[in-house]
C-alpha cells in the first residue's frame, strides 16, 4: 500500500508511525522485527526519489534497531536488511561526515556479529556503500574496511566469504569507471569530477595470497549454477587485473608457477585460472614473454587427469587466442598447439566447448596475421595445412550426441563459422565443401520436421535450423559471384520450405533464415528476382509479425536490401511493402526500435523506383516530417541514442529520395522539383541537428551528404539556406571527423557549396 | 558478479550475425549514395 500511496503524496505519517514503532520505549521485539521488515520492504520497491525527503526518520528506526547493544538479533538483522534497501537515497546523510561516521560505524559494529546472516548483511551494506559513495569512504578504508573485508575473505563461511570478495571486486569496477573518467577528462583537458584512490593497487600484495587460497578450494562435482568463493575469487582476480593492470603480474606469477604443475589438481588448476584471470589488463607486449613460456606447459594440461584442470586449462588457451594472439600463432608449437586442442575437442563437453572459442579466435588471429598483399583476402595463411582436418573434426562436434551440454553445439558451429569468415584463398575447396554439408544438413532438418513429437524435439529442430542458416550466411559470404547462382536454388528452396513450417513457432528460425536471405541477397543482387514470387509471401509475414521485433526488424532489413539488388524490377512487388512499412510506422504495436530502419527503406525504395517513386512521395515525405522534429527525454542515455538513430534514418530517407528522384543522367529529372517546396524543412531539420551537442558522427555524415545533394540539385538558391553558421559549423565539424566517410562527405559538400558560390558570383 | 565467471568470447552470437547483417547494410547503402554522388574516397586534406 505505501508503494502505491507515498509517491502519490498520500499516507503522510506512515514513515513516522512505522519510526515511533521502533524507537518507543516498551515496544516489543515482535513490533520492532516486523516494523524494521516493512520499512526494509518499502525502501527495496519504492521509487528512490520518492522517499529521500524521509531519510532522516528512516535511518533513525535503522540506527536504532542495529545498535551493538540491541539484545535480539532478529531485530538487528530486520534493521540492517533495512539499511542495505535505503542505502540509494541517503546520499544527502552521506554527504555530512558526522551522519556518514555513525551509519559507518553501526554498520562496521554489524560486521563482528557472531550471528552469520548479520554479518552477511552488514558486508552486503559495505558492498553497496562502496559501489554508492566510493568518493567518502577514504577515512574508513585504512582503520576499517580493508581489515573487516580482508578478515571476511578468509572466512570458512562461503556466504561471509563472497561478500569480502565481492566489497574489492566492486572496488575494481569503481576504479576502473574512474580510471575511464580520468582519460576522458584529460582528452577534453579539463580535470576529472571524482578521482580514484587507488584502493586496488594499494591493497593487492594482501588480496592476491588470500585470493590464490580461495582458487584452490573447488568443488569435487562443480555445478554451473553455484556462486561459491572460489568463483568469486577467479572474477576478483580478473577485475584487479583490468583495474592495476602490470601491477598484478608479479603478485600472480610467483603462485602460477610453483603450483602449476603440482600433485594437487586443486592446485594445478588454481595455477592456471589465476594465469587465465591476469591476461586481460596488464600490457600485451610484457605478458607476451610468459605466455610463450606457459603454452607448453598449458598444452600438456589439456590431457590433465583432472576435467577440472581440462576445463580451465582450455578456457586459459581460449584467452589466450584472444587476447594475446601472437603468442598462440607462433611457429615453434603451433602444429602441437592444433593437435592438443582437436584431441580435446573430443573430451567432454565442459572442455570441448572452450576448446572451440580457442580455435574461433585462433582462426580470427591467423588471418588477420595473414599476408594480404594488395589484395583484400590473403591467399594463404598459418593454418592453412590444418584447415580442412579442422572443419571435419568440427562437423563431427556439431553432430556429437552431447552436443546439447554445456553449449557445445552452438560453440562448434560459431567456431566453424569463425573458421569460414577467416579463411584465405587456398582454403576455398573447403568452404565450397562445407557449403554443400550446410545445405544437406538443412534439408535433412527440414525433414525431420515431421518427426517431432515433443517440446524438447522442437526447441532442439529450432536451434539446429537457426544455427545452419548462420553458418550459411558465413559460407554464402565466402562464395564467389561465379559459384553463388550455381548453389542459390537448393538454398532458398530449403530457405522458403523453413519460412513454411515455421509459421508461428520461432521467431529464432525465422530472423535467421531472413538473414539467410538478406545474404543470399547481397551474394546474388539483381539475381535475385527469381525468387520474388515465391519469397514475396513470407516476407509479407515477417513485416505483418509485429509482436516479435526481431522477425519485423530482419523483414524490414531485406525489403531494403531487396530495392538495392534488383532496382526499378521491384516495382511490381513494392506498392504491397510499401503499405505494410506504413501500417506499421503508425502502429503503436510496433517496436520502437524497428521504426527508424522503415524510414530507411522508404530511400532504397525511392533509389529503386526512381521517378516512379512519385506515386508514394506526399505521403513518405509527411512520415519523415514526422519524424524529423521528434523529440525525446534528454536524460536518458537510450533515448539520446534512439533519437539519433531516428535522425540518421530520417536523413537516408530524403537521401534515398532526392537521389531517386533526380536520377542518374546528367541532367536531373523534373519530378525531383517535386521536393522544392520540402526543401527548406529539410535545411531546418539538418540545422538543428547542427545545433545538437549530442548528434552522432553518422547522422552529422548523413547530414552534411543531403546539404551535398540538395546543393547539386537545386543550385544556387540553396545558397541562402546553407550559407548559415549552423551549417558552416557542421561542415568543418564533418571535415574533422576520425571518421574517413564523414570527412569525405564533408570535402564533397564543401565543394558543392563553393562551385555555387563561384557560379552565383560570377556575372 | 556471477556472469563474469570464465568469460567467453566474442563469437559469431546471434547479435553478431545481426551486426554484420547491418553492417554489410550500410555499407551497400554509401557505396550506391556515392556512386550516385560520382564520390570516391580519396586522400583528404588536413583541415
Amino acid at each position: 500500500i505505501a508503494l502505491t500511496e507515498i509517491p502519490v503524496g498520500e499516507w503522510p505519517d506512515l514513515i513516522e508511525r512505522l519510526v515511533a514503532n521502533v524507537t518507543a520505549t516498551g515496544a516489543t521485539d515482535m513490533t520492532k522485527e516486523s516494523t524494521l521488515e516493512s520499512i526494509g520492504y518499502i525502501c527495496q520497491d519504492i521509487e528512490p526519489d520518492a522517499i529521500a525527503n524521509q531519510s532522516n526518520n528512516i535511518l533513525t528506526a535503522i540506527v536504532h534497531g542495529m545498535k551493538r547493544d540491541e539484545p535480539n538479533d532478529h531485530v538487528r538483522l530486520a534493521a540492517t536488511t533495512a539499511l542495505l534497501n535505503s542505502l540509494e537515497f541517503t546520499r544527502q546523510n552521506f554527504e555530512r561526515e558526522a551522519e556518514r561516521h555513525f551509519i559507518m560505524q553501526v554498520v562496521c559494529e554489524a560486521t563482528q556479529s557472531t550471528n552469520t546472516q548479520i554479518r552477511v548483511a552488514a558486508l552486503q551494506c559495505l558492498v553497496k556503500i562502496m559501489s554508492l559513495y566510493y568518493q567518502f569512504m577514504e577515512h574508513y578504508m585504512g582503520p576499517a574496511l580493508f581489515a573487516i573485508t580482508l578478515e571476511a575473505m578468509k572466512s570458512e563461511i562461503d556466504e561471509v566469504a563472497l561478500q569480502g570478495i565481492e566489497f574489492w571486486s566492486n572496488v575494481c569496477d569503481e576504479e576502473v569507471d574512474l580510471s575511464i573518467e580520468a582519460s576522458e577528462a584529460a582528452e577534453l583537458g579539463r580535470p576529472p569530477e571524482r578521482t580514484s584512490r587507488f584502493y586496488a593497487k594499494g591493497a593487492l600484495q594482501y588480496l592476491v595470497p588470500v585470493l590464490m587460497m580461495t582458487l584452490g578450494k573447488q568443488e569435487e562435482a562443480d555445478d554451473d549454477d553455484e556462486w561459491n568463493p572460489c568463483k568469486a575469487a577467479g572474477v576478483c582476480v580478473m577485475l584487479l587485473a583490468t583495474c592495476t593492470e602490470d601491477d598484478i603480474v608479479p603478485h600472480v606469477l610467483p603462485f602460477v608457477k610453483e603450483n602449476i604443475t603440482n600433485n594437487d589438481w586443486r592446485l594445478r588448476d588454481a595455477a592456471i585460472m589465476a594465469f587465465g584471470s591476469i591476461l586481460e589488463g596488464p600490457d600485451p607486449t610484457n605478458l607476451k614473454p610468459m605466455v610463450v613460456q606457459a603454452i607448453p606447459t598449458l598444452i600438456k594440461s589439456l590431457s590433465d587427469s583432472s576435467v577440472v584442470v581440462r576445463d580451465t586449462t582450455a578456457w586459459t588457451l581460449g584467452r589466450i587466442c584472444e587476447i594475446i594472439p601472437d603468442a598462440a600463432v607462433n611457429d615453434s608449437y603451433l602444429k602441437s598447439l592444433l593437435e592438443a586442442l582437436v584431441n580435446s575437442l573430443r573430451g567432454e563437453p565442459r572442455v570441448a566447448s572452450n576448446v572451440c572459442w580457442a580455435l574461433s579466435s585462433l582462426a580470427e588471429a591467423a588471418y588477420e596475421q595473414a599476408d594480404t598483399g594488395d589484395e583484400g583476402e590473403p591467399q594463404t595463411y598459418c593454418l592453412s595445412a590444418f584447415f580442412d582436418p579442422l572443419v571435419n573434426v568440427l562437423l563431427e562436434t556439431t553432430d556429437r550426441p552431447d552436443g546439447g551440454q554445456c553449449n557445445l553445439r552452438n560453440a562448434a558451429y560459431e567456431a566453424l563459422m569463425e573458421l569460414m569468415k577467416n579463411s584465405p584463398v587456398d582454403c576455398y575447396p573447403t568452404v565450397q565443401k562445407t557449403t554443400m554439408i550446410i545445405l544437406e544438413r538443412l534439408q535433412q532438418v527440414l525433414h525431420m520436421e515431421a518427426q517431432i513429437q515433443s517440446h524438447n524435439d522442437r526447441v532442439q529442430v529450432n536451434d539446429i535450423q537457426s544455427l545452419l542458416c548462420a553458418t550459411l550466411q558465413s559460407v554464402l559470404r565466402k562464395v564467389t559471384s561465379e559459384d553463388a547462382p550455381k548453389i542459390s536454388d537448393p538454398i532458398m528452396a530449403a530457405l522458403l520450405q523453413m519460412f513454411q513450417t515455421s509459421q508461428g513457432k520461432s521467431g529464432g528460425v525465422q530472423e535467421d533464415a531472413l538473414l539467410a536471405v538478406s545474404t543470399l541477397v547481397e551474394v546474388l543482387g539483381p539475381n535475385f528476382i527469381k525468387y520474388m514470387e515465391a519469397f514475396k509471401p513470407f516476407l509479407c509475414i515477417g513485416l505483418r509479425n509485429v509482436e516479435d521485433f526481431s522477425v519485423l526488424s530482419a523483414a524490414i532489413g531485406v525489403t531494403g536490401d531487396i530495392c538495392r539488388a534488383l532496382g526499378e524490377k521491384v516495382e511490381p512487388y513494392l506498392n504491397e511493402l510499401m503499405n505494410l512499412l506504413i501500417e506499421n510506422l503508425g502502429n503503436e504495436k510496433v517496436h520502437r526500435n524497428v521504426k527508424p530502419s522503415i524510414l530507411s527503406v522508404f530511400g532504397d525504395m525511392a533509389l529503386a523506383l526512381g521517378v516512379k517513386f512519385v506515386t508514394y512521395l506526399e505521403v513518405v515525405l509527411q512520415m519523415l516530417l514526422q519524424a524529423s522534429v521528434a523529440q525525446v527525454d534528454r536524460s536518458d542515455f537510450e533515448l539520446v541514442e534512439y533519437l539519433n538513430e531516428l535522425r540518421e534514418a530520417c536523413l537516408e530517407g530524403y537521401t534515398g529520395i532526392v537521389q531517386g528522384l533526380k536520377g542518374d543522367g546528367v541532367a536531373p529529372n523534373q519530378e525531383v522539383q517535386l521536393l522544392r517546396s520540402h526543401v527548406p524543412q529539410m535545411v531546418k531539420f539538418i540545422s538543428a541537428v547542427a545545433a545538437d551537442d549530442e548528434r552522432s558522427d553518422a547522422v552529422i555524415a548523413s547530414s552534411v551528404g543531403l546539404i551535398g545533394d540538395l546543393c547539386s540539385v537545386f543550385g544556387t538558391e540553396m545558397l541562402q539556406l546553407v550559407d548559415t553558421d549552423p551549417i558552416t559549423n557542421l561542415l568543418q565539424m564533418a571535415r574533422r571527423s576520425k571518421t574517413a566517410k564523414t570527412k569525405t562527405l564533408a570535402h564533397w559538400a564543401t565543394k558543392e557549396i563553393r562551385r555555387l558560390k563561384s557560379s552565383s558570383s560570377c556575372p | 558478479h556471477f556472469a563474469l565467471y570464465k568469460p567467453k568470447f566474442s563469437g559469431s552470437s546471434q547479435e553478431e550475425r545481426r551486426k554484420k547483417v547491418l553492417e554489410a547494410r550500410r555499407e551497400a547503402r554509401y557505396d550506391l549514395i556515392a556512386h550516385l554522388r560520382s564520390i570516391e574516397e580519396t586522400a583528404l586534406p588536413s583541415e
